[in-house]
C-alpha cells in the first residue's frame, strides 16, 4: 500500500537566513538536513545519541541531529556546519582544527567543530576541564582527543585576535 | 517517519489532542525517537510538546518549588538556584549524559519514561516529589512514588500528560546530595544512582531520605539505611556501618539478580559518595 508523505511548511533560520521548506514533520532532523536539504556536512554515525557525529546547534545549544524531529525546529535558529564559512573564508575554528592537525578521518570534525563553537561563544576563554566536558559527547575514533583539545585552545586564542582587530 | 505531528502551544491543546486515540507524547525525544525508529512504538500520531511554554522553566516560591515537565537538564544545570540550593538535582543534572542530550532531554521525559537507572527519579524521590498530571477533567497529584509503576511504566491515563513535578522548597537545615556510578563519565547510563537528603537539628539528624537507582525495576526509598540515620550525629557518622545496613538491604531485594555479587559492593562505594558530599556540607 502506498501512504501519501504527511507533509507541512515547516519555516526556521538556517545558518542565518530565513527559511521555509515542505516536510514530513515526523522526519528526523539530520535525515531532513541530509536528504531534503542537501546538507551532508552534518553526519550520522550511531543513530543513538552517543556519538555526536550529527551534532548541530539549536538556538545556541548542541542537539544531536538524530534525536530531533523536523516538527521540533519550528521558529528555531539552527547551525550546521555549512553555516560556519563565510564566503572562501574558514571559521577560525576550522582552521585551527586544520593547523593543529586535529583531523584524521574528518567524520567526527563537523559535530566536534560545532560543540568547540558552542563553548568558545559562551566561554571565549575555556579551561581544559571546560574543552573536555563539551566535547564529551562527540566521540573520535582516530585522535586520541589531544590534537582536539588544542585546536580548541588554537581557536579560543584565534578568536581572540580576529575580536581584537 | 511518516506520522502525523500536533505542535499544540499551549497545555489545554496539547490535552485535547491526546483524548483521540493512538497517540503518544514527544518531549524532548531523546529516547522516543530511537523506539520510534526501531518500530517499538508504532503511534498514529504524536503530540509534541516542543512550543508548550508554560510547561517550561522552574518556579520558586516561598514554599515550593515547581519544575515544568519541558524543563531540560540544560536549563537545570543553567540555574543558579538549583546549583545553590539542590545539589542534588544540579549534580544528577550535570552527570546526565553528553551536553547535547542535556540540552534536549527534559525532566518530564525522564520521568516519564521509567527507566529503571532514570537519574533524576531517585532524587525526586529523595525529595519527597509530587506528579502534577493535566488531563480533560483538570488537574490530579500523587507522588512520584506511586506515579512510576515499573520499568517503563507510569501512571499517566490515557488523554493525561506530566505537567510538573513539584515539592516543598529545603529549608536550611536540609542537606542534599546525589552519587552515581556509571562505566565512564560522559554519556554512561548508570548502573547505580544515590540520592540523599537529610534534616539536620544542632548537628543531629532528625529526617532521612534516602533513594537509589538501577536497584531494581524501579528507585527507590531504601527505609532501613533511612531510619538508621536517624538520629545519629551527622559529624561523628559511622558512615561504614550506614553502608552495611544499604548493602544488606539492597542483597535481600535483589538476591535473585546475577548483578548481585557486584551490585551489593558498589552500593556501599555510591552510598559513601553522597553521604560525605552531605557531611561536607553540613561543615561548610
Amino acid at each position: 500500500m502506498h501512504v501519501e508523505a504527511l507533509k507541512e511548511k515547516i519555516s526556521f533560520k538556517l545558518n542565518g537566513k530565513e527559511i521555509e521548506v515542505e516536510a514530513d514533520p515526523s522526519m528526523r532532523l539530520i535525515d531532513f538536513l541530509r536528504e531534503v536539504l542537501g546538507l551532508t556536512g552534518t553526519k550520522e554515525g550511531c543513530g543513538e545519541g552517543e556519538c555526536g557525529a550529527c551534532t548541530v546547534i539549536i538556538d545556541g545549544s548542541t542537539a544531536n541531529s538524530c534525536l530531533v524531529l523536523t516538527s521540533q525546529i519550528k521558529g528555531k535558529e539552527l547551525y550546521t556546519i555549512e553555516g560556519l564559512q563565510k564566503g572562501e573564508e574558514l571559521h577560525p575554528i576550522q582552521q585551527a582544527f586544520i593547523d593543529a592537525g586535529a583531523v584524521q578521518c574528518g567524520f567526527c570534525t563537523p559535530g566536534m567543530v560545532l560543540s568547540a563553537k558552542v563553548l568558545l561563544d559562551k566561554q571565549p576563554e575555556p579551561a581544559e576541564g571546560d574543552i573536555k566536558r563539551a566535547i564529551s559527547g562527540n566521540l573520535c575514533r582516530c585522535t586520541g582527543y589531544k590534537k582536539i583539545e588544542t585546536a580548541i585552545k588554537m581557536a579560543s586564542d584565534y578568536m581572540k585576535k580576529d575580536g581584537a582587530e | 517517519m511518516n506520522i502525523k505531528v500536533y505542535t499544540p502551544d499551549v497545555l489545554d491543546e496539547a490535552v485535547n489532542f491526546l483524548q483521540q486515540d493512538g497517540g503518544h507524547i514527544i518531549a524532548g525525544g531523546t529516547d522516543l525517537i530511537i523506539e520510534l525508529r526501531k518500530e517499538k512504538l508504532k503511534p498514529e500520531f504524536l503530540v509534541d510538546l516542543t512550543f508548550v511554554n508554560e510547561l517550561r522553566g522552574i518556579l520558586v516560591s516561598d514554599e515550593t518549588i515547581e519544575i515544568g515537565a519541558m524543563t531540560t537538564f540544560e536549563d537545570l544545570i543553567n540555574s543558579e538556584y538549583i546549583k545553590a540550593e539542590l545539589p542534588s538535582l544540579w549534580e544528577c543534572a550535570i552527570n546526565m549524559g553528553a551536553c547535547q542530550i542535556q540540552n534536549r532531554a527534559t525532566i518530564g521525559g525522564n520521568i516519564c519514561n521509567a527507566a529503571a537507572a532514570a537519574d533524576s527519579i531517585p532524587v525526586f524521590m529523595a525529595l519527597e516529589a509530587e506528579c502534577i498530571i493535566a488531563g480533560a477533567d483538570g488537574i490530579r497529584k500523587m507522588s512520584i512514588d506511586s506515579f512510576i509503576l515499573g520499568t517503563g511504566k507510569n501512571s499517566l491515563q490515557k488523554g493525561e500528560l506530566l505537567k510538573a513535578v513539584a515539592f516543598k522548597r529545603p529549608q536550611k537545615s536540609e542537606i542534599n546530595s546525589f552519587a552515581k556510578l556509571g562505566k565512564r563519565n560522559a554519556l554512561a547510563i548508570s548502573t547505580i544512582a544515590c540520592a540523599v537528603r537529610v534534616k539536620v537539628d544542632n548537628r543531629i539528624i532528625t529526617e532521612a531520605f534516602v533513594s537509589t537507582g538501577s536497584l531494581g525495576s524501579k528507585a527507590g526509598r531504601e527505609l532501613g539505611v533511612e531510619v538508621y540515620l536517624m538520629g545519629k550525629s551527622i559529624t561523628d557518622l559511622n558512615i561504614d556501618e550506614a553502608a552495611e545496613v544499604l548493602s544488606a538491604e539492597v542483597e535481600e531485594r535483589l538476591k535473585s539478580r546475577a548483578s548481585i555479587a557486584y551490585k551489593k559492593h558498589a552500593v556501599k562505594g555510591v552510598f559513601k559518595e553522597a553521604i560525605e558530599k552531605c557531611i561536607k556540607r553540613a561543615n561548610q
